[in-house]
This record gives C-alpha cells, structure tokens and sequence, in this order.
C-alpha cells in the first residue's frame, strides 16, 4: 500500500529518489512557462491566467490521485503528510509573499528554475530568498509566540466543514472548474476588451472538467475504506506484530509508563458502563467499539505527538484486538493493549494491596520494585518523528 | 535554437501534479523548495558563523552542534528542481542568458527589483512555513486547511499591490 | 469593470474571506447553562491553545562523552551565557526565599538555615539535603555559591528521564551526561516532581496537593494537569529563570514575592453567578475548587519524632521508621482554613519556642485585613526536639556525620546541630509539638466537584467561622457590618 517505506532502502536511494522528483518538478515549471517572471506577474494583471491555471490544475490532479487511491485502498492517506496548520503566520506570511511576488516577479521553486535557465533575474531572485530567509532567521526566535501560535497538528478542510473527505474533494474540483472557468473568460476579456462568450466552446477543457468531476464524484460516492476494509489490504504489515505479542504490555510497563512525564498517554477503557463505573483506571476514558470512529477522538487522536501513546483496556481480547486494529488503521502510531486487561491488573496487584493498602486504580511507582527483574519485558518503543516530516520544516 | 512553447498550462499543470502525486506516493510528503533555501541560508552561516547558527534557534534547528542544514533530503530535490529546470530549458532551446522584465523597466531596475522581491518573498516564505511548490500545492492537495489559508492570503496580497505596481509590469 | 467575470473572481475571493472570517470567528458550540442570577463571565484563557512548543534537539551539541556534570554545564553556557547567572539569583540555588525582621533587621531566610517539621533542618546534613538542591557538590557549610559551573543544569531540563541526583546534588551513578544533555527541554513535570513531588523523604510525603498522580493523570485530579495537559511552567510561566508562585515563604513588608493567580487566566469574574463571584473578595480559589488534596496517594499529616530509635518495631515507611518515628498518613484529606494575605510569620533558628504547639509558620491576615483571603492549607502536625531550657527548637544532625540516622542518640544528635547552628545549648532535650502550614494550589477539581455552599454555610460545615473571627455565619442568622 501506498506510500511505499524507504526507510529501510538508506540514505544514498533517498537522496536519488528526492534528486529524481525534483527533477519532475523543475522540468514541468520551466516547461509551463514558470522560468519567466512576466508570465508569473501577468496573473496579477489579469491578461494571462497561467499561474492559476497551473497550480489549480496541479492541485486538483495531485488531490484527485490522492484520494482515489486512497478510496481505492491502493494508498494508506493517514500516513500522508500533511502540512502542519499554523494559522496567522500562514496568513501573515501569505500576504508577505504575494507583495514579494508581485514585485519580484517568482516565487521559490520557480526562481531556482528561472536561475537554472540562466535568467539573471531568476538568480537575483534566489539570491533574494537566501537573504530573506536569513533575516527571518534573525527575527524568528523572538516572534516566537505569534510564529509558534494559532496551531493545529492536523487539520483538513473537511474538518473545518464537518463534511467527508469525499465531499470536500467535490467541492475543491468545483471550485477548481469555476477557477478555470473565469480564468478563461478573463483573459479572453482582457484579450479582446468585449464581453466574452458565455458559453464554454473548448470541447476538450470540457471533457476534462467533466472528467475531473466523474471522478471527484467516484470518490464521494465510493467513501473512503473502513477500518476494516483498510485491515483487509494492508493489515498484513502488522499481523505479525499481533501475533508474536508485541503491542500487549504488562501491567508493571503500564504503571512505569504512567509515571513518565515525556509519554503523553491517552488510555481507552472499551468495556461496558457499568464496569467501567465500578472500576477503572485513573485517567482511563470510556469509549465503546463503534465511538472510536468518533469524530471528535478520531481529531483528537490526530493531534497527538509523537510521544503520544495510546492503550486499550478490555477484558475481551478480541475486542481489544479488533479495537486496535481500527485505531492502528485510523493512523495512531504508539498503540498498545494492557495484556490480560482489567482483570489481570486487579490479579497482579490484589496481593500487594492487600498489604500496602494503595488505590487500584492508581498504583504507586513503587510497586514496581515489589517484582523481580524480568517480570516483564518493555515493549513500547515510542515512535520519535513525526508522521514523516514535509520538506518545508 | 528556436525555442519551443511552452506547454498549455492546463497540460504542464496535470503533470506537474503528477508528480506532486508521486512525491506523496513515494515519500510520504510532497513538494518544497523554501525551506532547503532556507538551509542553504544556515549552511553558508554554519561556515561563516558557526557559533551564531549555535546560538540561534532557528538555525540550530537546521544546523546547530554537529548537525548539517543542508544535509537534508530538500536538498537533493532543490538540486534536482535546478537540474530539471536547466535540462528542460536546454531542450527546449530556451537556455540562455537573459533578464526576463516589463517593458518599462531597464535591466538594473530589474535586477533590484528581483533581489527585493526575493528579499520579501524569502521572509515571508519562512513565516509561512512553506511557499507555493511546498503550502500552496502539497497542502492544497492534501486539503490542509492552513495551506489553502494562506494560498488565498498570496493572491490577496499580490492581487493588492498588484495595481500600485503596475508600472513594472505593463 | 465591465466584465461580469472579474466581479465572479472578486465574488470567489470575498467569499472565501467571508467563510475564513466566519471560521475564525465561530464559538465553539457548547449551549449556555442555566444561571441563577446574570453575571459577565470571564472567558478563562488558555494559555495551550493554539500554541505549539518547539524543540530544538540538542542531541548535535553533545557528541562526545561527558566525564563531569560541570562540563555539562559549562558546554550550556557556552551559548546560554546568561543562565548560570540568573539561576544564582534565585531560590533554587540560593535556597534562600523569604525574609523576617528580627530586632530591626532583616534576615533573610530559607531552606538554608530554616527548620520545617519534617526532616527539621539541613545543617550538618547537606549532603544528603542537598540532593535536591539545583547545584554540584554542596556537602557543607563552605559550598561556594559563585561558582557558575556548579549549577545543575540537568535537573530541570533533562529530557531523557534518566537523570537522578545522589548525595550533594551530584549526579547518580547510571546517569549517562551525554544524552541526559542531548535531551534537553522545557522542564516538564518529572523535572519539578523529581523533588517537589518528593519532598519530605518519600512521594507525597510533604505538600499533599503535589505527588505522582499529576503525571498523565486524570481530569478528575487535577483539571489543569489532567485534562489540559498543562505541565508546570505553563502556570509557573518562568522569565530569566525565575519562577514565580512560591506561597509558602515568609515575607517582610520589604519583599515582593513574585507570584501568579487563578485570576491570572480567570479573571476577576470567573463565575456566572454573581453571588459566587462576590466571593471571590473574601474566599481563595483554591478552597472552593481543590475540597481534598491527596486523592489519590496518601500524604503525611503526623510525625513523632519522639518515638524514633526503637529496634523492635518493624520499619513501614507509611507508619515507623527507626531513623524517623512514626507516622501517621491520611488521603482524601479535607484542608483546614486560614485567613493568609500572601504573607507569612515565620519561626526561624534561634526564636523562642511560644508555646506547647509552636506554629513553624503562621499565614497573616484576618477577617479585618481586606488583602486577607480564607485559604486552604495542610497542617502537618509533628513531635520534635527542642531545647526546654533555653525554650529553643533544636536542629538535630540526622543523615550527617554523627548523627541520629547512624548513632540513634539524640543527645549527640542535638549537641552537634546546635554546635552547627551557632545556638547555646543547655544539654537537655525533650520533644514538643509543632504545626505548619502547607497552601494547597493543586489538585484542582472540576467545577461540577467544587465545593456546594452547604460544605460551609450549614452547622456541620467545613468553616470554624469564630475562629476566623465572624460571630457565626455571615449567611442566616443576624449579620454584622463589615
């Protein structure tokens, strides 16, 4: 399942492969006609709509391809980057760029392309964005607050809007075709100084536009897989850790993990109401099956760092199990179930209570003492990086 | 050589996000090019003023104590942004020198106006967190919100200067 | 313009900044609850929200192996020049945190040369006191204080939860410096709580509202540590280290203690009902909303030195133990309240004891004092030794050379701490009971557990109003003017 793990495939292949996909990129921009700084600034004066022609068209393409293969289940979405929400800076820093867009003429990538193409105001350009850079650089430790402000881990549009996934891909090709639609009839305005023609006349634009549609359409309707669907295709990767008991840790590693201030640990308690009030675990929350798919956890979950570990407390294993096969699927990294659930907590520590007298529901760190070493084996291993970081941080 | 055309933008747009898609299929993350300028930027420091990227936390985060800001995998795809942009110009009998600028401003001109607008673009790229190849088009395909935020936020503010610069241009 | 065209562009634009502006604007949809009388609420702020916190990975910074904690230090102020420096104006390298006026002068005063009713004083045993000092090596009453190296950097800042302090504050044997070093951050709460949750000797043992169960615990336990995620710098928001929020220290007239408030977040109106904010004049935060500190663990309330020394009862560190004494530990314990203006009485070394329960401190204010809230405090109670002769508490060398912890003999014990402490000593000694005051801050409940106004206006209530110095209670009954 998409995207592919080079983790494993070392440094040199990474590089090539980032080497090969920039290559795509400088070549499409400079054969598109980004290497001149008049035909970027022509945008802003409404006569050649190349640019938003251009990058609504990549856009629309990538995001289309995107989700189809993650309707599809050819692609895992929630492995995907996608670029962290920093709201006002976004904002800020957007104006900021079009004044210097405006005035210079490029942006970043299609600078290098400028300079690359011997252009000496593409390299001035570059040269510019290393100065400008470095003065952000000055400047960033003390804006800290309003740079690292307004933040959110994860946040998609169809969040925003409380729609599918499906639905706000409609709704960018939409808008991506009324984008393209006006661009055409402004330039065609700006071109002849005339009302232009109302109707759409370009047969191939039009099966284009229809086609980006269908296809939006096909990925609103089909939704993207369940859990279980997802289990189904690409589930094998972790079956083995199932099977040889990797994500089942013993009571002691919770407790121990309980006490380490750098996890941020989420514990979901699956069983019914009634347990659950008689007794759970401190900090523990009462989630049924089909919660987990609430949207609220679900968004919740989402925001996690990557010290963020997630445990499932059942005394249903295969409810435990199915449970974290639908998290895992949802994208949470750090997931683990508390082995023998509840009632193999209360059997570990019964004893020792009986002669300490502590809450079961929150044993002190000590408690780990009272066993002797190799109780238990540590199986949480916290995943340090975040869910593949974008090339811009 | 006569230069070719260019593509029609719809054209150059679908592969161009074509490859975007490949980006994300192969590598988890798409396209960027202001934050390996940005470590250009602190890789030049580190030679300079290697006590100064230490002290700063913007750029230790690039390139403080043994670490290299410019060993990173933006790096290489900067690299090959250049490289693709050289080798499509070159076939395309468009590799040449020049200076690209509107019809009422002289070469100078041009070239000052380039630098700043690269000055402002650069700084602001890095207050954003990304530019058009890294917010506007991998965010906006993978429907960040923040990114379609700020794409808007980059024509509201060329579209707003636009006129009172028109002079440049036109 | 004459295209229509251009007016749908424009038209897309505005409406795109119309919805990001109604995006922005939008509440977040939680339905306004009942009230009993209209009041403006503060809109508490969070200071979490919306922010992230960076961290720049100083693994790069520490390649090579580190031999001593203060070549750790002095690689930190190689770029943070300032640091060392700041830390040695503070208490928590100085443990000097208050004042008194005693004759005309101010003393100042603090762990240092204080006596508390726990372990009772420092003096003659740094070495094993000092393991939580925030410093390299201070084993006697020659530690130089301006040496910058010795600063611990680590304590606060190590990242890798592997970074313990033995005796004199020096690092524990398995402590790697090198990625203790490399992982530092933003102290979070397993750098505080390495000894403030452990104060006293043992987890929980000293405050009562700060122990183990504020790490990932529950919303129900703590609000702020448990559902927000707050970790202790976010209300103890720190400024050139200095860490505001110390209530537990005497201070004279002359001090300005550097403090932070509920109000801070909450403003002055945190209630919808204006009959509750009305108390806010008169009533901490903190005694209606934290109605019993140590939930979840256990803390200690009583301590009898006097029975110490005894080889044929069994060591529990919960009820005896033969260097310490015996204990009694209470959780769920409900505070008992004092009127406190910020400032308190402090007994210092050397004060005659005034009477047979000497208060180690004392919170000023009264009903009179406008400044003077009703706050929530442990009183630990505690036997300890004292001079009946000259009327003095005595400070016993315990963990050091000579002392009880080793020899178990008081008169040797008593001896050397008043030879250490400069103080005459008359030879006898005897035990005496002793209070203090521990201000309960933690432990937040949710609101929906804070306290209903019949915990306090209702004959079997929480409050001793004639102590506090109303004829009864102000609510039903004949009022007095204030």
């Amino acid at each position: 399942m998409l995207p592919l793990d080079l983790s494993s495939a070392g440094v040199w292949v990474n590089n090539l492969v980032f080497l090969l996909i920039g290559l795509g990129f400088g070549a499409a921009l400079e054969q598109s006609g980004f290497g001149d700084s008049r035909n970027l600034a022509a945008q802003f004066y409404l006569h050649n709509m190349r640019v938003l022609k251009t990058m609504f068209s990549a856009i629309l393409t990538a995001c289309l391809l995107l989700f189809l293969s993650a309707a599809m289940g050819w692609l895992d979405f929630s492995k995907i980057f996608v670029n962290q929400t920093y709201l006002w800076p976004g904002i800020v820093g957007g104006l900021i760029m079009g004044v210097g867009f405006v005035i210079g003429g490029y942006c970043p990538g299609t600078s290098l392309v400028s300079a690359a193409s011997l252009k000496g105001d593409g390299a001035m350009f570059v040269a510019g964005t290393l100065v400008g850079a470095g003065i952000f650089g000055e400047v960033a430790d003390r804006i800290g607050a309003f740079w690292n402000g307004s933040y959110t881990e994860r946040l998609l549009l169809s969040d925003v809007f409380g729609w599918s996934l499906g639905a706000t891909v409609v709704a960018v090709t939409v808008l991506a075709l009324v984008f393209f639609f006006a661009g055409e009839k402004v330039e065609e305005w700006m071109a002849t100084g005339a009302a232009p023609r109302w109707m759409p006349a370009n047969g191939k634009y039009m099966s284009a536009g229809a086609l980006a549609l269908v296809v939006a359409l096909f990925i609103w309707g089909k939704g993207m897989p369940s859990p279980e669907e997802k289990w189904e295709i690409a589930g094998g990767e972790w079956q083995a850790q199932l099977d040889q008991r990797e994500v089942f840790i013993h009571p002691l590693e919770y407790v121990k993990t309980w006490n380490d201030a750098a996890v941020r640990l989420v514990t979901l308690d699956l069983r019914d109401s009634t347990a659950y009030a008689a007794f759970h675990l401190d900090a523990a929350r009462s989630v049924t099956y089909p919660g987990l798919l609430d949207e609220a956890l679900v968004f919740e979950l989402d925001q996690l760092p990557p010290q963020g570990v997630v445990v499932l407390v059942s005394d249903d294993e295969a409810a435990a199990l199915a449970a974290w096969k639908r998290l895992k699927m949802q994208g949470v990294s750090n997931l683990y179930i508390l082995d023998q659930g509840v009632k193999g907590w209360g059997e570990l520590f019964a004893p020792l209570q009986a002669h300490h007298g502590f809450d079961l529901s929150r044993p002190p760190a000590r408690v780990l003492e009272a066993f002797p070493e190799g109780t238990w084996q540590a199986k949480i291993k916290l995943k340090t990086a975040r869910r593949a970081g974008g090339l811009c941080s | 050589m006569r230069a070719k055309a260019y593509l029609n933008p719809y054209v150059g747009g679908v592969i161009l996000g074509v490859v975007l898609f490949a980006s994300f299929a192969i590598t988890h993350s798409g396209l960027g090019a202001s934050g390996a300028i940005s470590r250009l930027q602190a890789g030049v420091m580190e030679l300079l003023t290697p006590g100064h990227v230490d002290r700063t936390g913007y750029l230790a985060a690039m390139g403080g104590g043994t670490r290299m800001a410019v060993n990173h995998s933006s790096i290489f795809m900067l690299l090959g942004t250049f490289a693709g942009g050289m080798l499509s110009a070159w076939f395309a009998g468009r590799l040449k020198p020049e200076i690209f600028r509107g019809p009422q401003v002289g070469p100078g001109q041009r070239l000052a106006l380039a630098l700043l607008g690269g000055t402002i673009m650069g700084f602001g790229a890095r207050m954003a967190r990304g530019c058009t190849s890294g917010q506007a088009l991998s965010g906006g395909a993978t429907l960040s919100a923040g990114s379609w935020v700020f794409m808007f936020a980059v024509f509201a503010g060329a579209y707003a200067l636009a006129y009172f610069v028109r002079r440049l241009w036109n | 313009m004459k295209a229509p065209w251009t007016w749908a562009l424009v038209a897309a634009v505005a409406v795109g900044a119309l919805s990001a502006g109604l995006w922005l604007g939008a509440g977040d949809g939680t339905p306004a609850p009942r009230r009993f009388s209209t009041a403006v609420k503060t809109t508490p702020v969070n200071p979490l929200a919306g922010r992230s916190k960076p961290h720049l990975d100083h693994a790069a910074f520490f390649p090579d192996s580190i031999a001593t904690p203060q070549d750790v230090t002095k690689r930190c102020l190689e770029c943070h020049q300032d640091a060392a420096h700041e830390v040695m104006q503070t208490a928590h390298w100085t443990w000097l945190s208050g004042d008194v006026m005693r004759e005309g002068h101010l003393v100042r005063i603090g762990k240092k040369n204080l006596l508390n009713n726990f372990c009772i004083s420092i003096n003659g045993n740094w070495a094993s006191c000092t393991k939580c000092h925030a410093g390299y090596g201070w084993g006697s009453a020659d530690f130089d204080f301006t040496k910058q190296e010795n600063v611990d950097c680590l304590v606060c800042h190590d990242g890798s939860a592997g970074y313990s302090k033995g005796k004199m504050g020096l690092p524990g044997e398995k402590v790697d410096l090198r990625a203790s070093a490399g992982s530092v951050r933003m102290p979070r709460r397993d750098n505080c709580g390495a000894c403030h949750f452990n104060g006293g000797g043992g987890m929980g043992v000293k405050h009562g509202d700060l122990d183990d169960s504020l790490i990932n615990g529950s919303g129900d336990n703590d609000v702020h540590m448990g559902r927000l995620g707050f970790d202790c710098v976010d209300c103890h928001a720190t400024e050139e280290h200095r860490i505001p929020g110390k209530m537990n220290a005497t201070y004279s007239d002359s001090t300005r203690a550097l403090r932070m408030e509920c109000g801070d977040c909450h403003g002055a109106t945190p209630h919808e009902d204006a009959q509750l904010n009305k108390h806010v004049a008169r009533v901490a935060c903190q005694t209606c909303h934290i109605p019993a500190f140590a939930r979840k663990y256990p803390t200690k309330m009583d301590w009898d030195w006097s029975q110490a020394g005894d080889s044929t009862r069994q060591d529990d560190p919960h009820a005896y133990l033969r260097i310490k004494g015996a204990f009694i530990y209470k959780d769920n314990v409900v505070p008992e309240y004092a009127w406190y203006n910020g400032k308190m009485e402090r007994y210092i070394l050397g004060d005659k004891i005034s009477g047979p329960n000497q208060a180690m401190n004392q919170p000023l204010g009264s009903r009179a004092d406008s400044r003077a809230k009703i706050w929530p405090f442990k009183i630990h109670r505690a036997k300890q030794i004292y001079d009946p002769v000259n009327q003095v508490l005595i400070p016993p060398v315990t963990s050091g050379e000579g002392g009880f912890w080793t020899k178990f003999d008081w008169a040797l014990a008593a001896r050397l701490g008043m030879e250490q402490a400069g103080l005459p000593y008359s030879g006898k000694y005897a035990f005496t009971d002793t209070h203090m005051y521990w201000p309960i801050n933690h432990m937040t409940a949710p609101k929906e557990k804070a306290l209903a106004c019949t915990e306090c206006h209702s004959p079997g209530g929480r409050l001793d109003w004639v102590a506090l110095g109303y004829t009864g209670d102000p609510v039903g009954g004949t009022r007095h003017a204030r």
